[in-house]
C-alpha cells in the first residue's frame, strides 16, 4: 500500500522533471474563465452546478483537477446531492464518527459527479458569531472545530477526493472580506486561530485554500508567513495551496513568492504572467517546480488509488437513501434541547390538533445559498415533518403575521410549536434573494429573532403552554427577549434535508435530543467581541466566545456545550492524571432517568494557575456515549499535553508550563456541570 | 329549489375561474371545493356561515372558504351580488394536494381587516366580474390578469392559514352531514312526516339530528323546516294559479293561519302580497337559488367598484 503511494510520488516527481516551464505553470492555474461562469448563470445555471476543471497536463499524464464545493454536501447538480445538516448543527453533535461518515458520503458524492477536489472543509473560528458563514464551520471552539473538520477530512479522502480546508486564514467577516485587514497578535493566531487547520493538515489534508482577507497587512494569498513558513515549513504541509476564487490573489509575483501553488479558479495572474515573471528572475524556478510538484502529486494519488479501487460511483449515489438516512442521523444527533419546563416535551402523539406557527414552518431552508447551496431531490419541512408523523391530526399553519389569529390557533389546539430563526435573506455569504445579492452576509442588524417573531412567540407562548419554539439558523440566535415565554425551546439549526423529519421526531419523542451547543449562547450581545462588519482594518483579540465570557466574568444565557435530555445523567468519581504523554480525565457517567440517551461528555483544561493570562478553560476533549436506563459507563478522554501549550511570542515557539493545571468533566461548560481536579504538570 | 348540496362549479373551459353576477333570493346549505369570494353590488343579502349568519350590505366583500357550509337568503328584491368562485388548484403550485389555504376575510365581521383594506381586493374582483362579461378579443386577457391580482392579493394582505385535513377523516365532518340534512328538508318539505323521514334517511336518532344541526348551521329543524316550506310556497304562489289553503297544504303547513303567520315572520309580507307582487321576482334562475336582474345596472355597479368609470 505504502509502496504503490510512494510509487506514485516518484512517478509524479519524474513527470514534473520533464514539464517545460510552461507545462509547470499550466498545472498551476483554474480553467474556468469570468466568462464561463458568467454565461453558466446567464442561462440559469447555480453557482458550481458542473465541476470547475483546473490544472492538469494531458500529454505527459498529469490529471486535471475538478473542483466542487460544500460543506453541506456537494454543491454540483441540481435535485440530486445530499444536503447535510450544516457544520454548525454536525459541531452540536460532537461526533466524529459521524462527521466522517458524512465525509465518505460526500467523497462518494464528489466522484459521482465527476470532482476530485472538494472544497468543503471549512474550519475558521467565527470571532463574532454574528459572521454570516458562521453555519459553515462546526461552532466557536478551536479544539472541536479541528476535531470535526480533520473528521471530514479523512472521510472525504477515503474516497479519493482532495479535501480542500478553507479559507486560510482569520477569515471571519464577510461584508469586507475582499478589503478587510485582519489584525492580531502571533500568539493568538497560534492558540486561536490556526490550530484547528493544523489538526486538518495532520488528518492528511491535501489542500488548503486561502482566504480573501488580509493579515497583518499582507493579503492571505500573498501571505509567505502563513502559507510558507507556518504551513508548509513549520507543520508539513504536503499538499497546495489554492487561492480563493478570483480575489483570492491579486498579484503574479507576490502570490508565487508567497507558496501560493493553485490560482482559481480561472487563469488571470498566472499562466504566462508568471512564466514571464520566471523568467524575469522575480520568480525563482524551484517555487514553480515545488508547487508543480505538489499538485501533480496530490492529482495522479487521488486519481489512480481512484481508478485502481475498484469503485466507480455514479449518480445514482448522489442523494442515495443511505446518504438521507445519513442526514437524518446527523439532524436527530444535532438537535439541542435548550429548555424544557415541566417536561412540556416530548409532546403526546395523541394530539389531535396541532398548530404550527412561523414562516420558516414550511419553508425549505437549508441555509445560505451562496457558494455552500447544495441542491437536493426533496426538502423535509417541519410542517411536512409534523404530518408525516401525524397523519391523523388536524393541522393547521399559520406564518403568525396577525397576533390575533396566532393567539386564536394557539388557544384552540392541543400543542403548538412556534418556528423562528434565520434563512439566506439574514445571513451567509450574501444576503438577499439568490438572483439579487446584496453585500455581504454578516448579521449586521444583531443575533436577535425579527421583531415579528419574538411578538409571535410571547404573544402565542402565553396562550397555550402546551408548546414549544423551534429555532432555525446557523449559529447564536440571543433568548433573553422571549425564552421566559415558552415552555420549551430547541435549537434545530439548518438541519439539512430531513430536517423536518427530525425535528418531530425530537418534539414527539422517537428520538431523544443529544446535541450540545458549540458556542455559548450570551444574554446580550454587548457580551461579544467588538467587531466592525464593515471595517478595513479588524482586529481579533485573544479572548471570543466562552473564554471571553469566562474571563469578564459573564454568565452566558445558555453555556458553551449545554442540552438537555428527556433522560437524567449523573456524574461521579472524576480521576485526573498525566500518563504517556496525555492528559486524562475519567468519570462514571449514569442515566438515572427512565429512557435510552446519549450524552456528550467534555473534558476542560482550566488555566487559573498559569503566570501568563490564559483562559479558565479550554475544550480539550470529548466523548458521546449512548446509556439505557439504569446504565453506568466509565468515560475516559484524554489529549496530549502539546494541547495544553500556550504560544510564547519570545521563543517563537508553544511551550508547556510546569506548573499546576486543572481538569474537568462533566456536561457543559459551566462551573456547576462540572467536576475538577489538579493536574500536575510540575 | 333544492339543489346538490355538493355544488359543482364548472369553470370555463381554461380559465381558472368562475364570475357571475346575480340577484340572490335563497340558496339552501350548501358547500363546494372551491372557494367563493362573495360582493354585495347592491342591497343586502344575509350570509349563512356555519352557525353564524350577519347581513352584508352594498360593498361588503367575503372570502367563503373551499367545502364550508354555506347558504345566503335575501328578502331585498334589489339586490346584486358578485360571485367569483374558483378551484383550491389554483394553488397546486404552492401547496400539496392535502393542504389547503384558508383565508380570513369578511368586511361585514370585520375579522383580521386586510393589510391595505379592502379596496384592493373589491377592485381587482369587480375588474374580474366586469372583464368576464365583455366580449371585447382582450377581454379575456384582462379578466385573467384582473384574476391573478386578485389572487396575489390574498395571498400578501388577506390573513390567511394553511390546513391539513386528517389522513382518514374516519366520519363525515358535522357540517357537511348537516348540509345534506339542510338538503333532504328543502327536497322533503311537505312531507307530514318529515322527523321521521330524516331519522330514517340519516340513521340517526332526533336528538342527534338537533344536535348536528345546531352545531354545524346554528338552527333548529323546524326553522330550516319553515324556510323551506316557505320557499316553495313563494314558486307556487308566483308560478301557478293554485289557492292559497292548497298551496299550505301542498307545502306541508297544518292550517292556513300557520302558512300566513309563518310566511310574514320569514318574509315580512303575506302570501296574498306576494301574489300580488308585493316583491318583485324576476323569473328564471341561474345557478340554484342566484335569481337573474338587471343586466345593464350590473356592468355599471362593477365598473363603479372597479374604478373602471
Amino acid at each position: 500500500m505504502e509502496d504503490t503511494r510512494n510509487r506514485r510520488l516518484r512517478r509524479a516527481e519524474q513527470i514534473v522533471k520533464r514539464m517545460t516551464l510552461e507545462q509547470k505553470v499550466g498545472l498551476m492555474s483554474g480553467k474556468y474563465s469570468l466568462e464561463k461562469l458568467l454565461e453558466d448563470y446567464r442561462e440559469g445555471m447555480h453557482y458550481n452546478f458542473s465541476p470547475y476543471g483546473a490544472s492538469g497536463c494531458e500529454e505527459l499524464g498529469v490529471p486535471g483537477l475538478r473542483f466542487c464545493d460544500g460543506p453541506r454536501g456537494v454543491t454540483c447538480g441540481s435535485g440530486m446531492s445530499t444536503c447535510f445538516p450544516v457544520p454548525a448543527m454536525r459541531g452540536a453533535s460532537f461526533d466524529e464518527e459521524l462527521e466522517e461518515e458524512i465525509g465518505r458520503a460526500i467523497g462518494k458524492e464528489a466522484r459521482a459527479y465527476g470532482t476530485n477536489l472538494f472544497g468543503g472543509v471549512c474550519v475558521n473560528v467565527p470571532y463574532h458569531p454574528g459572521w454570516g458563514r458562521s453555519q459553515e464551520t462546526y461552532g466557536e471552539d478551536s479544539f472541536a472545530i479541528g476535531k470535526l473538520g480533520a473528521a471530514l477530512v479523512r472521510g472525504v479522502q477515503s474516497e479519493h477526493v482532495i479535501a480542500c480546508v478553507k479559507h486560510f486564514a482569520l477569515n471571519s467577516i464577510e461584508s469586507s472580506r475582499f478589503h478587510v485587514n485582519i489584525g492580531c497578535s502571533e500568539r493568538t493566531l497560534r492558540e486561536v486561530f490556526l490550530p484547528h487547520f493544523k489538526d486538518c493538515v495532520d488528518a492528511g489534508a491535501m489542500a488548503v485554500m486561502t482566504a480573501y482577507n488580509s493579515f497583518n497587512g499582507v493579503l492571505c494569498g500573498h501571505n509567505r508567513h502563513l502559507v510558507t513558513d507556518i504551513l508548509k515549513g513549520e507543520w508539513g504541509f504536503a499538499g497546495f495551496a489554492l487561492s480563493d476564487f478570483a480575489f483570492g490573489i491579486k498579484d503574479t509575483v507576490e502570490a508565487a513568492n508567497a507558496g501560493l501553488d493553485l490560482e482559481m479558479c480561472n487563469t488571470w495572474h498566472y499562466g504566462s504572467k508568471l512564466v514571464q515573471a520566471v523568467r524575469d528572475g522575480l520568480v525563482d524556478s524551484s517555487q514553480i517546480d515545488d508547487s508543480a510538484l505538489r499538485i501533480a502529486s496530490a492529482a495522479i494519488l487521488v486519481e489512480e488509488e481512484y481508478n485502481s479501487s475498484g469503485k466507480n460511483y455514479t449518480e445514482k449515489v448522489a442523494g442515495c437513501r443511505e446518504h438521507r438516512l445519513l442526514a437524518l442521523r446527523s439532524a436527530q444527533e444535532g438537535i439541542v434541547l435548550l429548555k424544557n419546563e415541566k417536561n412540556t416535551l416530548p409532546f403526546k402523539k395523541s394530539a389531535r390538533k396541532i398548530a404550527i406557527l412561523g414562516r420558516l414552518a414550511i419553508e425549505a431552508n437549508m441555509g445560505d445559498t451562496g457558494s455552500s447551496c447544495v441542491f437536493p431531490a426533496r426538502v423535509v419541512t417541519i410542517f411536512d415533518g409534523i404530518s408525516e408523523m401525524l397523519p391523523e391530526a388536524e393541522i393547521a399553519f399559520y406564518d403568525g403575521g396577525n397576533l390575533d389569529h396566532a393567539r386564536l390557533l394557539a388557544h384552540g389546539s392541543d400543542l403548538c410549536v412556534i418556528v423562528a430563526g434565520l434563512d439566506h435573506t439574514d445571513e451567509g455569504e450574501s444576503v438577499g434573494s439568490p438572483d439579487n445579492k446584496i453585500g455581504g452576509g454578516d448579521r449586521v442588524n444583531g443575533l436577535g429573532l425579527r421583531k415579528e417573531e419574538v411578538d409571535l412567540i410571547n404573544a402565542a407562548g402565553a396562550e397555550n403552554p402546551n408548546n414549544a419554539v423551534v429555532l432555525i439558523g446557523g449559529g447564536v440566535i440571543l433568548a433573553s427577549d422571549w425564552i421566559g415565554s415558552v415552555s420549551s425551546a430547541l435549537m434545530a439549526f439548518y438541519p439539512g434535508q430531513e430536517g423536518g423529519t427530525a425535528i418531530t421526531q425530537v418534539l414527539f419523542g422517537e428520538i431523544n435530543p443529544s446535541g450540545k451547543l458549540p458556542f455559548a449562547i450570551p444574554e446580550k450581545e454587548s457580551d461579544l467581541p467588538a467587531i466592525d462588519w464593515y471595517a478595513l482594518e479588524q482586529w481579533y483579540g485573544y479572548y471570543h466566545g466562552y473564554a471571553k465570557l469566562d474571563k469578564d466574568g459573564v454568565a452566558p444565557l445558555f453555556p458553551f456545550g449545554f442540552g438537555l435530555s428527556y433522560t437524567r445523567f449523573s456524574y461521579s468519581d472524576p480521576k485526573f492524571f498525566v500518563w504517556e504523554g496525555l492528559a486524562r480525565a475519567e468519570c462514571t457517567v449514569t442515566n438515572t432517568g427512565s429512557r435510552e440517551g446519549s450524552e456528550v461528555v467534555q473534558m476542560y483544561a482550566g488555566f487559573k494557575n498559569s503566570s501568563i493570562d490564559r483562559p479558565a478553560k479550554l475544550l480539550r476533549g470529548f466523548d458521546r456515549i449512548s446509556l439505557s436506563p439504569g446504565e453506568s459507563k466509565r468515560v475516559k478522554i484524554s489529549c496530549p499535553l502539546e494541547k495544553l501549550m500556550h504560544y510564547n511570542e519570545e521563543s517563537q515557539s508553544f511551550e508547556l508550563e510546569h506548573t499546576d493545571l486543572q481538569l474537568f468533566i462533566g456536561s457543559s461548560c459551566a462551573e456547576k456541570d462540572l467536576m475538577s481536579g489538579v493536574l500536575r504538570l510540575s | 329549489m333544492a339543489g346538490s348540496i355538493y355544488e359543482r362549479i364548472a369553470h370555463v373551459s381554461g380559465f381558472p375561474a368562475k364570475a357571475f353576477v346575480t340577484c340572490i333570493q335563497n340558496s339552501t346549505y350548501h358547500w363546494h371545493s372551491d372557494y367563493e369570494l362573495m360582493i354585495v353590488l347592491g342591497g343586502e343579502v344575509r350570509l349563512f356561515e356555519g352557525p353564524e349568519h350577519q347581513m352584508l350590505r352594498t360593498g361588503d366583500v367575503v372570502l367563503l372558504n373551499s367545502r364550508v357550509v354555506h347558504g345566503y337568503r335575501s328578502n331585498d328584491p334589489n339586490n346584486l351580488c358578485l360571485f367569483v368562485q374558483f378551484s383550491e388548484r389554483v394553488f397546486e403550485e404552492l401547496l400539496d394536494e392535502r393542504m389547503t389555504f384558508r383565508f380570513y376575510l369578511n368586511s361585514a365581521s370585520g375579522v383580521y381587516p386586510p393589510k391595505n383594506g379592502y379596496d384592493p381586493i373589491v377592485v381587482a374582483a369587480c375588474k374580474l366580474g366586469y372583464y368576464m362579461r365583455q366580449t371585447s378579443p382582450s377581454a379575456a386577457y384582462k379578466a385573467a390578469s384582473s384574476f391573478f391580482g386578485l389572487l396575489a392579493e390574498l395571498l400578501d394582505n388577506v390573513v390567511h392559514d394553511i390546513r391539513r385535513a386528517p389522513l382518514s377523516a374516519g366520519k363525515e365532518p358535522e357540517d357537511e352531514l348537516a348540509a345534506r340534512v339542510s338538503d333532504f328538508i328543502s327536497a322533503n318539505c311537505s312531507s307530514q312526516t318529515l322527523a321521521e323521514d330524516i331519522t330514517r334517511e340519516f340513521g340517526l336518532n332526533e336528538k342527534s339530528i338537533y344536535r348536528c344541526l345546531k352545531n354545524a348551521l346554528g338552527a333548529t329543524q323546524k326553522e330550516l323546516t319553515d324556510i323551506a316550506r316557505i320557499e316553495r310556497s313563494k314558486l307556487l304562489l308566483r308560478h301557478t294559479s293554485m289557492s292559497i289553503l292548497d298551496i299550505a297544504q301542498e307545502c306541508g303547513f297544518i292550517s292556513e293561519a300557520t302558512f300566513y303567520r309563518t310566511f310574514k315572520k320569514e318574509t315580512g309580507i303575506t302570501p296574498k302580497e306576494f301574489r300580488d307582487g308585493g316583491l318583485s321576482l324576476p323569473t328564471g334562475f341561474e345557478v340554484q337559488g342566484y335569481l337573474n336582474y338587471d343586466s345593464m345596472d350590473a356592468d355599471v355597479r362593477l365598473a363603479r367598484l372597479a374604478g373602471l368609470a
